[in-house]
């Protein structure tokens, strides 16, 4: 026990010491802090611009809309930033479009704003300037235009705008909840796009730190440390020592990026306000303690499966090029479980979706998918653990009676009746 | 002394009784019917004090037997050299007394406990044939993971590898190298890093895998060096070598394996001494002529003549005199240089053993690779 401890020891902090830790645990959040960040950021700098009102208003309708519209653009700021306003009758809207199409080519005004004198039914709405291309004024302008008209009309109609937009103001947040013939709720639904991001999260984890598991066991043989290491501790132990090593790597990165992402997301608002601009908090799926624990244990089983049998594929080749070929196999298991991740997301109580569950190479992503999808009776996920765990055992036992013949053999790898001949072996 | 280092043997020489008394004790009181009391000095192979002793263990791989029966046994504070050609069985029969494999009948023990005890294999320190180490780590922290897997605590491992560092020169006035990555070193110092890494937790029994394999010749000093110091702590040394001088210069005894069967074992005396042979080395002024000739390809005197141009070496027939043969030579009109009975070399031993073994000379080709 002392000896696994120590290798597990070297195994972690040989590891959380080196450059490629830091670098990694620092990228998921700095991803993360990208995604939030960058949209909210390009948009605010694509704001409107301060002088966006000091454009001319040709007014034809007769109405004075023309007018309010001046008084809702102009930001009172100072005065050659405010709307020139010009009521016209309809056959001068010609002579004051070309002088207006004058101060705009001469930079005077920005640009001018048509009002036709039909409002209605159709409004005959033009607006010419340089920044006619710019989405963002353009839409606030017209969203300025369109209120005004509404009002316009509202007033005609004997209403009080203020009442009505008083009255018409509700924001709706409809509750949802899932009821099937096996009754209502359920605990720990999280919903399908964060289901779908734990599932691949979990996958690309298993994926990521197995490989790293195998090519450290290649290290250690092709280096021959191994041929030292295993004086003083059995093959067994250095194998179980690495594979928990890497797991505490793996827990503390996750651990890291895990929060850091979780407190990004759920300070956005705060760190948006000290960039000067305006933004929501996303609202984080809320997950039960229980489905959290559920959650970890279904990574830490998956992860020693995986984890096993690739550092039983590193023990038995001497090459890259072997490495490579070998681990099709294990690779392929978790690739292919991968392709299931869409098709049980949409239908996750078909039976494909049940006995992936059970099995232990597909059920550490696919359970875990499932349970954030939709309630499962405890006897289902009882019984999916214990798959699970026999697996493991399996995965662990076979890996090590491969490691511990493979790890001092060199040269050719072995074939498929060599490999059995290995596991069944004495040591 | 005279107690414990004798056995009592009966008159097929089995041991039949090992006790602490002295030999007059059991004069006095013989606990066995029929024993007639021959006291014989106990031979090196003795059980009780050896470092490690090998019962009989074998073991088969898939395509071959590896290791059969061999049963070894090694004292204490001895340098001892395990012989044989390359695919003889040697690293496999070093990894089973450090427990890595696992004979399939046979058991050993070290310092009397059998290996498979934990915490036993502690007490060895092993140098493999194929060397490395962790390239990324730090030498320091590389030297205090092998030597806290070996129970080593980590405060006086840090001691010990100081002093290491400092004696085989990795730490001097210019630089510290203990605190560079091992990758950063040349060839040579990563050696040094290695038996530093084999000998830190201070073993009772140190093993050397074909030490001297690829060991520049300022490394092959200093670990012969390091070889005869531990011998005069009292430490038992065992190394696996094909090369028979550097078996010749350091073994107190040795022992000669070839596909996996014992050959011959015991001290370098004893093992020239069985082997027989009766060798002459002869000069004669102005080589072999006229009647020479005739008394050299005598088969009832001499078995075999090697003639290297300067001096001819002469096996005798088994149960020639070599004193005829010097008459006959003298007789024949040889002007004789130099008539020297010799013992016959480690490496003639081996060469002869082995090739016995194996007559398609196989074994020579290994011998001489």
């Amino acid at each position: 026990m002392r000896k696994l401890w120590i290798v597990a020891q070297r195994e972690f902090m040989e590891r959380v010491r080196s450059r490629w830790f830091v670098v990694s645990t620092v990228l998921v959040p700095a991803f993360v802090g990208l995604v939030i960040f960058i949209p909210v950021y390009f948009t605010s700098r694509a704001a409107v611009s301060p002088d966006m009102a000091r454009i001319t208003i040709i007014d034809a309708s007769g109405s004075g809309i023309g007018g309010r519209v001046a008084a809702r653009l102009d930001s009172g700021v100072a005065a050659d930033m405010a709307p020139r306003y010009e009521e016209v009758v309809p056959t001068a809207v010609a002579a004051a479009e070309s002088s207006a199409a004058l101060d705009v080519i001469a930079g005077r005004r920005k640009g001018y704003l048509v009002l036709g004198p039909l409002l209605w039914p159709k409004p005959d709405v033009r607006y010419s300037g340089s920044n006619a291309t710019s989405t963002i004024e353009m839409s606030k302008l017209q969203r300025v235009v369109h209120d005004e008209l509404i009002a316009t009309r509202l007033r005609s109609a004997g209403m009080d705008p203020r009442q009505v937009e008083a009255l018409t103001a509700l924001d709706l947040q409809m509750s949802t909840e899932r009821l099937t013939a096996r009754g209502r709720g359920g605990s720990g639904e999280i919903g399908s796009i964060v289901a779908f991001i734990v599932a691949f999260v979990l996958y690309i984890t298993i994926f990521f730190y197995g490989q790293i598991v195998m090519r450290g066991v290649m290290e250690e043989k092709q280096t021959r440390v191994a041929e030292t290491v295993v004086s003083s501790v059995r093959p067994d132990t250095l194998l179980f020592g690495k594979i928990l090593g890497i797991g505490g790597v793996a827990a503390a990165q996750l651990g890291i990026s895990g929060l850091a992402t979780v407190f990004l997301i759920q300070n956005r608002a705060a760190l948006m306000a000290r960039l000067h601009v305006e933004a929501s908090n996303y609202a984080l799926p809320h997950v039960t303690p229980g489905m959290g624990a559920l959650l970890v244990v279904y990574f830490i089983l998956g992860y020693i499966v995986y984890s096993s049998l690739f550092a039983a594929i590193g023990s038995m080749v001497s090459s890259e090029q072997d490495a490579q070929q070998v681990q099709m196999p294990v690779t392929l298991l978790l690739v292919v479980t991968a392709l299931f991740i869409q098709p049980v997301s949409f239908s996750p109580e078909s039976r494909l979706a049940e006995a992936l569950s059970y099995i232990p190479f597909s059920s550490p992503i696919i359970m875990p998918l499932r349970l954030s999808l939709i309630p499962i009776p405890v006897w289902k996920l009882v019984a999916s653990l214990l798959s699970l765990v026999a697996g493991c055992w399996l995965a662990v036992w076979i890996a090590a009676r491969i490691y511990r013949t493979g790890l001092l053999m060199y040269g050719k790898r072995p074939s498929p009746r060599e490999l059995v001949r290995w596991v069944r072996a004495s040591r | 002394m005279v107690d414990r280092c004798y056995q009592i043997v009966t008159a097929n020489l089995q041991p039949i009784q090992q006790t602490g008394k002295t030999v007059r004790d059991w004069n006095r009181t013989p606990r066995h019917p029929y024993s007639w009391g021959i006291l014989l000095p106990a031979s090196p192979d003795s059980s009780m004090t050896a470092a490690v002793s090998i019962d009989h263990i074998s073991k088969r791989f898939a395509n071959h037997v590896a290791v059969r029966d061999l049963s070894l046994h090694i004292p204490t504070g001895m340098v001892y050299g395990l012989l044989g050609p390359n695919g003889a069985g040697k690293t496999t029969t070093i990894r089973m007394i450090l427990d890595v494999l696992e004979p399939d009948s046979g058991t050993i023990h070290i310092m009397g406990a059998p290996n498979g005890r934990p915490g036993v294999v502690d007490r060895v320190g092993y140098l493999p044939e194929e060397r490395g180490l962790y390239r990324r780590m730090t030498v320091r922290r590389v030297l205090l993971f092998l030597a806290q897997l070996k129970g080593v605590a980590a405060a006086d491992a840090a001691r010990r590898i100081d002093a290491w560092l400092e004696r085989l020169q990795l730490v001097t006035a210019e630089r510290d190298w203990g605190d560079a990555r091992v990758e950063e070193l040349s060839r040579g110092m990563q050696q040094k890093v290695q038996f530093i890494g084999a000998l830190v937790h201070d073993p009772d029994v140190m093993i050397l895998d074909e030490p001297f394999s690829a060991l520049d010749p300022i490394n092959a000093q200093a670990l012969k060096d390091i070889i005869i110091e531990l011998k005069r702590a009292g430490k038992t040394v065992i190394f696996s070598t094909h090369l028979m001088e550097s078996a010749e210069r350091l073994c107190d005894a040795v022992c000669i394996i070839a596909q996996g069967t014992k050959l011959v074992d015991g001290t370098l005396a004893e093992v020239r001494r069985a082997h027989g042979v009766q060798q002459v080395a002869l000069a004669l002024e102005g080589g072999t002529r006229n009647g020479v000739t005739r008394i050299l390809q005598d088969r009832t005197l001499i078995a075999r003549v090697d003639d290297s141009n300067q001096v001819i070496e002469l096996d005798l027939a088994p149960s020639a005199d070599p004193q005829r043969l010097l008459r006959a030579l003298i007789e024949a009109g040889a002007v004789v240089q130099r008539f020297e009975l010799v013992q016959p070399s480690l490496h003639r031993v081996f060469v002869d053993r082995v090739s016995a073994l194996s007559p398609n000379g196989e074994a020579m080709e290994a011998a001489h690779a």
